[in-house]
């Protein structure tokens, strides 16, 4: 059961990153990775519940973190052209 | 007996949860302008992942691994709204105009603190 969640997950995820390849303007490819990123979140997190094991978990925390940062510095940095300002 | 009946409302978690998911990433595809794609993916997808993970943390084994889920998926109620706000207000700044706007308030704010010389 918790395998078709898995397979839907992932399709969605795919559907996400479709955007991301094919997304005409810069803003676009920013939503589409940071959704693609908290759906493969998810999936890390079942991932865990699959395998047993519970390192998973520590590594969609971190992996969390990374896209939120990430995606907050994408749009900084659209915004202005440059970082330091 | 009460094993299987948490298995089962988890599994509607995860199933309800996967479905908003999906419509979030149908969104972000058919969706006309940047700003209607950042609503499907700031709304839909944050309720979608937060069920998922509450389906999940009703699923797992352990008490620890409850914790780590139901915190990943605070951090998810924390964080997603703040980085789509960011993107809208970045794309704003940068000059893409919203498609059919009645009454600007951002805009005229924006002139505003312009003309009085503010950033």
């Amino acid at each position: 059961m918790i395998h078709f969640i898995l397979w839907g997950l992932m399709l969605a995820a795919l559907l996400g990153f479709w955007r991301v390849i094919a997304g005409p303007t810069v803003p676009d490819r920013i939503v589409a990775a940071d959704a693609t990123a908290i759906i493969l979140t998810t999936v890390l997190a079942l991932l865990a519940l699959v395998f047993e094991n519970g390192v998973f978990l520590d590594i969609a925390l971190a992996f969390a973190i990374l896209a939120f940062a990430d995606v907050l510095i994408m749009a900084k940095y659209f915004e202005h052209g440059e970082l330091h300002r | 007996m009460t094993a299987g009946l948490f298995r089962i409302i988890a599994y509607a978690f995860m199933l309800v949860g996967v479905f908003f998911s999906f419509a979030s990433a149908l969104g972000i595809i058919r969706f006309p302008c940047v700003y209607t794609r950042i609503h499907a993916g700031t709304k839909a997808l944050t309720g979608g992942a937060v069920m998922v993970l509450i389906g999940a943390a009703i699923y797992a084994p352990t008490w620890q691994s409850t914790a780590k889920i139901l915190l990943i998926g605070a951090f998810f109620i924390a964080t997603n709204p703040l980085s789509s706000h960011a993107i809208a207000r970045a794309c704003y700044r940068h000059g893409i105009k919203p498609g059919t706007v009645y009454k600007d308030d951002y805009g005229e704010s924006l002139s505003n603190r312009k003309k009085e010389g503010k950033p």
